[in-house]
């Protein structure tokens, strides 16, 4: 029996894991054989690639980098501060953090514009630090942190950052990494804020590349969608311990 | 294990990265250097004599600059070049013409063309690699 | 003692104080401009600005393409979700109770998380190019959300602690009552979520259908709600736009509450 169940197990395993091996494969493959062709014509062919790529890791670092202490301070006051509306606020930011982007873009395209920021890096980088998916996540892990540590802490000093730093990053290291790899995964991703809100070629991102990649010549599919996914590939066998251990401890209400 | 893992993936990650960064600057200057080097200048022009019948046939002679190719150069076909972008950059072709020539003759042996060539077209002189209808050059002169 | 409540009140101001940068930021480009899309769904054209009510929303309402993607949408509910739940439910079954090695395949189930939805969409277009039904997107989604359900159930199901196994046999209980008693009730709030997560999930796919058809104009069957308002955001329709997104929020929101409202009174 358990035989069986392992025998499944695999095969499953191996089904889901096809996509990705497909990819990868069929970047080696032209005119019926393997080759580096299609990376030939990627590579060394189709030179607005790399500032694509590059903004691809710039968007999602400075995203994800910027975002992580707004989140933790967030995080941090929807735990400790005590008010009226709490509990509201914080359903609200879960209802935002529901909404399917087509809901938001809309919103987004007319405050960037308003403010400018349409066709610039940071019309693409700031909405996303303010998505409510980190915020939300991050306090259900803080829920778990032990309080004493911050009392004793607070002991020590008044200081709201010293307190953050000292006594609860430590015990959220784990969780840390979990929401910068979701987070940096989500930014990565993005692709219709790159296509609705950038105009120049320059400034697009890779997911774009990819989306358009019928437009230029060569067979740059399939390497491009390889390179594509490897850093966020990285970066999750870096945290994939991390990761683990950080989703047990969260759950939502 | 797990150290060593991530000590692997670390070294993978900068690996990556550096390969990626030397690509952002060099891809493009390898994929020129892999290209054949072409010399290129403007067709020639030759005086011609025409031999042109008025409406009331008058017979007049008159000689007048032509584009002109040399004889040698029509055996093989002449690349022309133009250029064209692809994949977001501007890059240089050429193509394969056999273009079509009159009777006359220059005294230095070239031909006049008829259509083919125009005005101002630059056509290969020299060539590093040997060259096809449609391939990319990179032009030195 | 005065001064001990000084100090608490100060410390309590600056909690308060540390939500300020994220809530500064999510009004200033979420709210504000969701107010915008509001007013915009109750005027009748950018340049004229006449309040013209409901007018919008019965418009939208009576569209045959809103309740084409609507009922589309709702049918991706209708049946993915079930299909991700109990997949997930089997296979974190195996993983929390079942062999060793099979644990390691873990990995398999988060991957498709964690990539690119870009690098995927066109592998399963070839794949599936010569079949028109819908299912090609219904695998799509149930490939990249079983995943993030299996992790949380696990999670779940390793978090009950063995000790009221223990407790529960020594009273004699037989296998399958243990399973009903205990297991079932602990892993039920996260079931909850799954599920929860999951629909919401179904509404944000619109990315991996538009990759995969590669067009603004997929078949009928595919055809949902982001479509409808993605080609009036296209169209600069915002009218009808504005009345979408906020009709679809009203919908999702009214989703969210009656599963937390449920959630809720099952833990009562």
């Amino acid at each position: 029996m358990k035989k069986l169940i392992g025998i499944i197990f695999a095969v499953l395993s191996a089904v889901f894991l096809l996509p990705v091996a497909a990819t990868v494969f069929l970047s080696f493959y032209s005119e019926g054989g393997l080759t580096l062709e299609c990376y030939n014509d990627l590579l060394f062919d189709c030179f607005v690639f790399y500032p694509m790529f590059w903004n691809s890791v710039l968007y999602a670092a400075a995203i994800t980098l910027i975002q992580l202490p707004v989140v933790i301070l967030c995080a941090f006051g929807f735990t400790w501060a005590k008010f009226k509306g709490k509990g509201i606020l914080f359903i609200f930011y879960i209802v935002l953090m529901m909404m399917p982007l087509q809901v938001t873009i809309l919103p987004n395209y007319i405050g960037l514009r308003d403010m400018g920021l349409i066709n610039t890096q940071w019309g693409i980088i700031l909405p996303m630090i303010f998505s409510p998916f980190g915020a939300v996540v991050m306090h259900q892990y803080m829920k778990g942190t032990d309080s004493s540590v911050i009392e004793a802490a607070r002991l020590e000093t008044n200081s709201v950052f010293r307190v953050i730093l000292v006594s609860v990053i430590p015990q959220l290291r784990v969780c840390i990494f979990a929401v910068v790899l979701f987070v940096f995964a989500e930014s990565w991703n993005m692709v219709e804020q790159p296509m609705l809100f950038l105009n120049d070629k320059g400034l697009k991102t890779m997911s774009v590349f990819i989306s358009e990649s019928g437009s230029y010549a060569g067979a740059v599919l399939f390497p491009a969608a390889v390179i594509f996914l490897i850093p966020v590939l990285l970066l999750y066998l870096f945290f994939s311990d991390s990761l683990e251990k950080g989703l047990t401890l969260g759950e939502l209400s | 294990m797990k150290i060593i893992a991530k000590k692997t993936t670390l070294i993978f990650t900068v690996l990556f990265f550096a390969i990626m960064l030397f690509l952002t600057f060099f891809a493009e200057s390898i994929h020129i250097s892999s290209l054949p080097q072409v010399e290129a200048a403007r067709a020639e022009t030759r005086r011609f004599s025409v031999t042109a019948v008025s409406a009331d046939g008058e017979v007049a002679q008159y000689s007048s600059e032509k584009t002109a190719v040399s004889e040698k150069m029509l055996g093989e076909g002449i690349f022309v070049v133009y250029t064209a972008e692809k994949n977001g950059t501007k890059r240089s072709f050429v193509r394969l013409v056999f273009p079509e020539v009159g009777e006359s003759r220059s005294d230095d042996g070239y031909r006049e063309v008829i259509s083919g060539i125009n005005y101002g077209d630059r056509i290969i002189m020299s060539t590093s690699k040997e060259l096809y209808d449609g391939c990319e050059v990179n032009v030195i002169k | 003692m005065k001064s001990i409540q000084k100090k608490r009140l100060k410390w309590n101001t600056k909690c308060v104080l540390c939500l300020l940068p994220s809530l500064l930021g999510t009004l200033a480009f979420f709210v504000a401009p969701f107010i915008r899309v509001i007013y915009y769904s109750l005027i009748d054209n950018q340049f004229r600005k006449n309040f013209v009510g409901f007018d919008n929303y019965i418009d939208t309402l009576a569209n045959e393409y809103f309740l084409l993607a609507l009922k589309n949408s709702l049918l991706l509910i209708v049946i993915c979700v079930p299909i991700v739940v109990i997949l997930a439910l089997a296979v974190s079954l195996v993983l929390s109770y079942g062999i060793r090695w099979v644990r390691k395949t873990r990995a398999a189930f988060v991957l498709p998380l964690v990539i690119p939805t870009a690098s995927i969409a066109l592998i399963w277009h070839s794949v599936f190019a010569s079949d028109t039904s819908v299912l090609p997107v219904y695998l799509l989604f149930i490939w990249k959300n079983t995943g993030i359900c299996v992790v949380l159930l696990t999670a779940a199901f390793t978090s009950i602690d063995p000790s009221l196994f223990e407790a529960a046999k020594l009273d004699g209980a037989g296998s399958f009552t243990l399973h009903k008693k205990i297991t079932v009730p602990m892993v039920m709030p996260t079931v909850f979520f799954v599920s929860l997560l999951t629909i919401v999930n179904s509404f944000k796919i619109f990315k991996e259908i538009y990759l995969y058809y590669g067009t603004n104009y997929p078949p009928d069957h595919s055809y949902t709600l982001q479509y409808y308002m993605n080609n009036n955001f296209l169209k600069l329709d915002y009218q009808s736009l504005a009345a979408s997104a906020v009709l679809t929020s009203v919908l999702i929101f009214g989703i969210v509450m009656a599963g937390m409202a449920l959630q809720r009174r099952y833990r009562q």
